[in-house]
């Protein structure tokens, strides 16, 4: 059986390294390689890897922010943490779920130990191992111009999702982000008023009942967000009206 | 005079008996008496405190209750027919009282009046139940004075003509009170034609010098403490940023609004005024000269030079008409070094008390010490950084081990280079101690730091350097090209998604004077943290340059948010000798 992994490190020498010591074990497969929080998770969607390394200090980023990004129903691989940061990051790591924590500069007998655990878990899983944690987010990662932009879930007016992607909306710009509707509906505040959109209901000033059973919804700052027939009576509820 | 006297005693009006005018004076002198030593006392400190402790309640009703009896057992009593009982008096009664609840309160005042009045009664007469109604009545009524005062304004409380208007009041009240107790209507006018003007002249007179003895007092004394210790307390805040003209001006404006002094300026060490307020600005003007000789003197022999108004005046230099006239000059010294003077004023027709010749004096003083101190803490927050950027930080030191671990499989020469750059640090670190560096010693050195990263993140990061050659030569503090651009890293380029290119540019934009500019693409500097302080890097730099070179030469940011922040050092062309 082949075990797919991701590598996950802002660094390409230490993402040498690591798919250097892989290399000897010929049961592992690199599916990818990442350099930064956000590629990491679209590339984890895509190829849902059985383990990822995983680098803690990234630019920006902390790598642990990473696993609260993924929402619960979200295929979840299992995880190594690599890092030369500050070995207090290893009680970190177990407390958020990791499966195995390895310092850098790293051994070879500790990293096949580390290898060995993934084997064992994927054919024999061990539920000792706790479950990610499923934490609300404090900020919204999103991408602006090249450059990683933090947003405050209290500072959105709504969420939009189209083909491109999945966008943050404030009052005077909008962002791209990497994490998924479902993420964002689980971990802040924000409610599903459509399957396309989210919205933040202290940002909500007129809910205007249209035609059909739908609605719109008038937000502060002028913006307005349909509300489908399905989610307005969930709405309604959640605003006791 | 004595015409006036005489005039007096032959008045024979019912309204204007001579006799009963010189009683009432005569109790207010003994009144006055009183009212100086009580001023005197530990116990009129009761009266400015905001909490009494029933002891002291007990004591100032002691005294106004003194004070008021005093009022009708100096009076002399006034026969209105041979009947034994049948008299009354021009009595000082009512100032006790009104001025228990004028300056103590309702409580105080309603106490005060009740005793006095039961005396009053005791002693018996044909205005027995009216002195005793009409005393009680007046130390209520003050009281509410004293409420409506306080609610206004606290220093009401000394002001001598509310404290006549009532007790003109209560007086008016009391002879009010003097008909429904009469026998006769007639009897009634007769007493009130004999007692009404002496009380009312005489009850003014003593409450309003009562109360302005004790108003001097409250100011001379209480006040003037509390302001000089907010002046002091506001004055060590003031220094905290440092000696400029912003602090200069809000130190003047302080001193003047505390103490009412004419005119306060501060000049710098070149005898510029950096800030003055007052009388004569007309002239004086922020970054004039004024008064050089003597702030020369003042500085050379480093101490306080007082020109007294008299044996000595202040001559301006600029006009003849000058108001200023008498002057206080005190030196602002740390450690011998003058690094201002600090100027105090009066006017001609002004004394210039000898407590604010000590106050003055002793505000230059605290100022020094401030001046010393912030000078100590921001020496002292410079050799701590020295010390800290000196060090290898252990994380840099884990990093490059790593990378050269991770190189040392595919290429030995580059693992052997950065070896070497490692060391090379290593050495610098050791025989640190030089306070400059030529710019190509600092190069090098960014060079090898850089050298690490660089290997890190591969095409990901990118210096690129347009330096011109002559400047190579010139000095710079050492270490301050490296936390920089670290700075740059760290807080800049590192949070990019897409390569980050830092740019070093150094130039000659005028003759001996050359720019050294720092410029990332990131643009993530934040000026919000930024407005009090650089961080503690760039604020380091930007201190260790002006102590090198002085204080126009430095350090500035200019950021485009999330397009470039550029990080320039201004600095003398000097090279090294």
């Amino acid at each position: 059986m082949t075990i797919n992994v991701i590598l996950i490190d802002d660094e390409p020498l230490a993402q040498q390294e690591l798919a250097y010591l892989l290399e000897r074990h010929t049961d592992f497969q690199i599916v990818a390689q990442c350099e930064d929080v956000f590629s990491a998770l679209r590339k984890i969607r895509e190829h849902k890897p059985d383990a990822i390394f995983l680098d803690i200090i990234m630019p920006g980023h902390d790598g642990f922010t990473l696993l609260d990004y993924m929402a619960p129903e979200e295929h979840h691989p299992h995880v190594v943490v690599v890092t030369g940061g500050e070995s207090d990051f290893a009680v970190r790591a177990y407390a958020q779920g990791v499966l195995d924590y390895l310092p850098k500069p790293i051994e070879e007998d500790r990293f096949d130990k580390a290898i060995e655990r993934i084997r064992s878990q994927i054919s024999n899983p061990d539920t000792e191992v706790s479950p990610y944690p499923d934490r609300m987010l404090e900020i919204i990662p999103c991408i602006f111009s090249n450059r990683i932009k933090f947003i405050k879930p209290e500072d959105i007016q709504y969420v939009r999702s189209d083909t491109r992607g999945i966008y943050v909306v404030c009052t005077d710009k909008e962002y791209y982000t990497e994490l998924t509707l479902a993420t964002m509906e689980v971990k802040t505040e924000l409610f599903r008023c459509h399957r396309q959109n989210l919205i933040n209901l202290a940002q909500i000033d007129e809910l205007i009942p249209l035609e059909n059973g739908l609605a719109e919804i008038k937000t502060n700052s002028g913006q307005s967000v349909p509300v489908s027939r399905h989610y307005l009576k969930l709405l309604k509820e959640r605003l006791g009206m | 005079m004595d015409f006036f006297i005489q005039k007096l005693y032959t008045l024979d009006s019912p309204w204007l008996n001579s006799e009963h005018f010189f009683s009432i004076f005569q109790q207010v002198a003994i009144l006055f008496v009183i009212a100086f030593l009580f001023s005197r006392s530990s116990a009129f400190q009761l009266l400015v405190k905001n909490s009494l402790r029933k002891r002291d309640w007990l004591l100032l009703y002691g005294i106004f209750s003194f004070i008021s009896i005093m009022g009708s057992v100096l009076a002399t009593n006034v026969p209105l027919s041979p009947e034994e009982h049948h008299w009354t008096q021009v009595d000082s009664r009512s100032i006790g009282a009104v001025l228990a609840g004028f300056l103590g309160g309702p409580v105080l005042g309603t106490a005060v009046g009740l005793t006095a009045g039961i005396y009053r009664y005791n002693l018996g007469g044909a205005t027995d139940m009216a002195g005793f109604l009409g005393t009680t009545l007046t130390g209520m009524l003050s009281g509410l004075v004293y409420l409506l005062m306080v609610r206004k304004n606290q220093a009401m409380r000394f002001d001598w003509k509310i404290a006549v208007a009532t007790v003109c009041t209560a007086e008016l009240m009391m002879k009010a009170l003097v008909f429904p107790f009469a026998s006769s209507f007639n009897e009634a006018l007769a007493l009130i034609q004999i007692t009404t003007l002496p009380s009312l002249i005489g009850n003014s007179i003593g409450a309003a010098l009562f109360v302005t003895i004790l108003n001097d007092r409250e100011r001379s004394g209480a006040s003037y403490t509390t302001s000089a210790l907010h002046m002091a307390k506001y004055l060590v805040d003031v220094l905290k940023y440092g000696f400029n003209e912003q602090a200069a001006k809000k130190i003047v404006n302080t001193i003047r609004k505390e103490t009412r002094i004419a005119t306060v300026a501060i000049t710098d060490h070149r005898n510029k005024i950096m800030a003055i307020s007052g009388i004569g600005t007309d002239h004086h003007q922020v970054g004039d000269e004024i008064a050089a000789d003597l702030i020369q003197k003042a500085i050379e022999q480093q101490r306080v030079i007082f020109i007294d108004g008299n044996a000595h005046q202040f001559q301006c230099p600029i006009a003849t008409n000058c108001p200023l006239h008498s002057a206080l000059i005190a030196p602002l010294a740390v450690d011998g070094n003058v690094l201002g003077v600090l100027l105090l004023f009066e006017p001609k027709r002004r004394f210039f008390p000898k407590l604010n010749r000590a106050l003055g004096e002793g505000v230059a003083d605290l100022l020094s010490e401030q001046m010393r101190l912030s000078i100590y803490q921001e020496q002292l927050a410079i050799a701590e950084h020295k010390l800290l950027i000196a060090q290898i930080n252990p994380h840099y030191l884990a990093n490059a081990l790593n990378t050269v671990s991770a190189v040392m499989r595919t290429d030995t020469t580059r693992a052997k280079e950065l070896l070497a750059k490692l060391a090379f640090l290593m050495r610098k670190n050791i025989k640190q101690g030089n306070e400059t560096s030529t710019l190509e010693q600092e190069l090098e050195h960014l060079d090898a730091h850089l050298s690490i990263e660089l290997t890190r993140y591969g095409d990901k990061l990118q210096i690129e350097k347009s330096i011109e050659p002559e400047l190579m030569n010139t000095i710079l503090p050492s270490f301050s090209l490296q936390p920089i651009v670290e700075n740059a890293i760290k807080h800049g380029t590192s949070r990019l998604l897409i390569p980050g290119i830092i740019h070093i540019h150094a130039y000659q934009i005028a003759n001996r004077l050359i720019r050294i500019e720092i410029k990332d693409n990131a643009g993530q500097y934040q000026p919000t943290q930024a407005s009090t302080n650089k961080g503690v890097g760039m604020s380091n730099v930007d201190g260790r340059i002006k102590e090198l070179f002085g204080g126009q030469y430095g350090l500035s940011v200019d950021c485009e948010p999330n397009q470039y922040t550029t990080v320039t050092l201004t600095l003398p062309f000097r090279k090294q000798s």
